[in-house]
């Protein structure tokens, strides 16, 4: 749908159900996974010479937002590079679906971007690497008319997402339990949970 | 939905806290309200419904994309809910089938096309995922006319009529086995099956047409 100002270019209603529902991420990655696959071998099979193009000049972008460590120019070329490749599959249903979908998630309305690139210290390199990778093992296969191919690796870079974004949640899980035992240690007297008392003042400890 | 005094009675709560709540939802996009009261908001909008309409009509093979487009999501449903469907679910769509089976006696495509309609639904509904659910049903609600005019199509051919059922068949089977690949298999060869149908009748239609006229012309 074409983008104006004011209105962003998908079903707002849609938008803030699956806002309301955390857990919907892990639904759209699975719908994605399954049409991810059958699009990666479409376009390996029906790609024009203008599509070809087309893909080479996104995935181009996609790899100078990387070096240049641009990171929102990343998100926003790792969208152009993956709606590349539904135009390239020459069916129009799936574009306009897959188009809209990730113009929510462009806007993070299943999960915060952030989380499949910015992990915790060390990891975070890795993590932008690996997808990295994965683009470029995708970007291959579909260059090489190899539909085989191209839907093994897109199988592989969306797995590698819902597996990264489980274990985000799961992080953030632990430290939500991580702060619970830190209250409870610091306030003994805060009840279960350790929370201060509802008065918001400590107990004065006997002197 | 119901008006404010009847639905803090049914919830039974304040209705200051019920006002509160559908102020709520309104700020979300979940409900409008009007003048005539609060309306639970259409999941899709409006510019997303014509933009698919004008799609259809614009371009001639879209009806073999939309099909493209659901071999796969179908295979995906299947697959769902034979891996993680309900007792319950299964017994919708048990229910679904022998509509199907019904309408088939019957033999009124009219019937037959909307017990098939169903039964694809109940498979959405089963996979548990509301990404599909939502795009699937968003879909076949803006696109109803045109899919119910596909399948009233199917379902006048003789022959047809029979491996349609026999294929929807072999759908419920393998969920109710709970067999995922088999209910995979069934429900993409199915939708494929029925692309190509659809587009061997069109092409039938056409060459039809064309006898005639050059018949017409020859009087």
């Amino acid at each position: 749908m074409p983008e104006t100002a004011d209105k962003p270019p998908y079903p707002e209603t849609l938008a803030a159900l699956f806002q309301a529902h955390p857990e919907s991420a892990f639904d759209y990655l699975e719908f994605r996974l399954t049409i991810a696959r059958m699009a990666a071998r479409l376009a390996a099979e029906r790609a024009t010479e203008e599509d070809r193009a087309a893909m080479t000049r996104a995935f181009q972008a996609l790899c100078k937002a990387h070096e240049t460590h641009a990171g929102d120019a990343e998100n926003q070329t790792d969208a152009e590079f993956h709606l590349s490749i539904y135009k390239a599959c020459h069916n129009a249903v799936m574009a306009f679906i897959m188009g809209t979908l990730i113009s929510m998630q462009r806007r993070n309305v299943f999960y915060d971007r952030k989380r499949l690139y910015h992990q915790e210290g060390a990891r975070q390199e890795g993590a932008r690497e690996i997808l990295m990778q994965q683009h470029r093992a995708l970007y291959d296969a579909i260059m090489a008319r190899d539909g085989a191919a191209a839907s093994e690796a897109a199988e592989t870079h969306i797995r590698y997402a819902n597996a990264t974004l489980r274990e985000s949640v799961e992080t953030q899980r632990r430290l939500q339990v991580s702060i619970r035992r830190r209250r409870r240690a610091d306030n003994p007297d805060g009840g279960p949970f350790g929370d201060p008392p509802a008065s918001g003042r400590r107990p004065r400890k006997k002197p | 939905m119901p008006p404010e005094r009847e639905l803090a009675q049914q919830l039974d709560v304040s209705r200051p806290s019920l006002r509160q709540a559908i102020s709520l939802l309104e700020s979300r996009a979940l409900v409008v309200i009007r003048k005539g009261g609060t309306f639970i908001a259409p999941i899709l909008d409006d510019t997303f419904a014509a933009y698919l309409l004008k799609l259809m009509r614009d371009d001639p093979e879209s009806t073999n994309d939309y099909l493209e487009f659901r071999s796969g999501i179908d295979g995906m449903a299947a697959f769902l809910a034979a891996s993680r469907s309900s007792d319950i679910d299964r017994q919708m769509i048990a229910e679904a089938f022998q509509a199907m089976e019904r309408a088939h006696l019957r033999a009124v495509p009219d019937e037959e096309a909307e017990a098939d309609t169903r039964f694809h639904q109940s498979l959405y509904d089963a996979g548990h995922n509301v990404v599909m659910l939502q795009i699937m049903c968003g879909l076949s609600g803006v696109l109803r006319h045109d899919v119910h005019s596909n399948r009233t199509k199917l379902y006048t051919r003789k022959g047809l009529r029979e491996i349609l059922l026999e294929q929807h068949r072999a759908i419920h089977d393998a969920i109710m086995t709970q067999d995922g690949p088999a209910a995979r298999d069934a429900a993409q060869s199915h939708v494929s099956f029925t692309r190509a149908a659809l587009t061997e009748i069109d092409r039938t239609d056409a060459r039809l047409e064309m006898a005639l006229r050059r018949f017409a012309e020859a009087e």
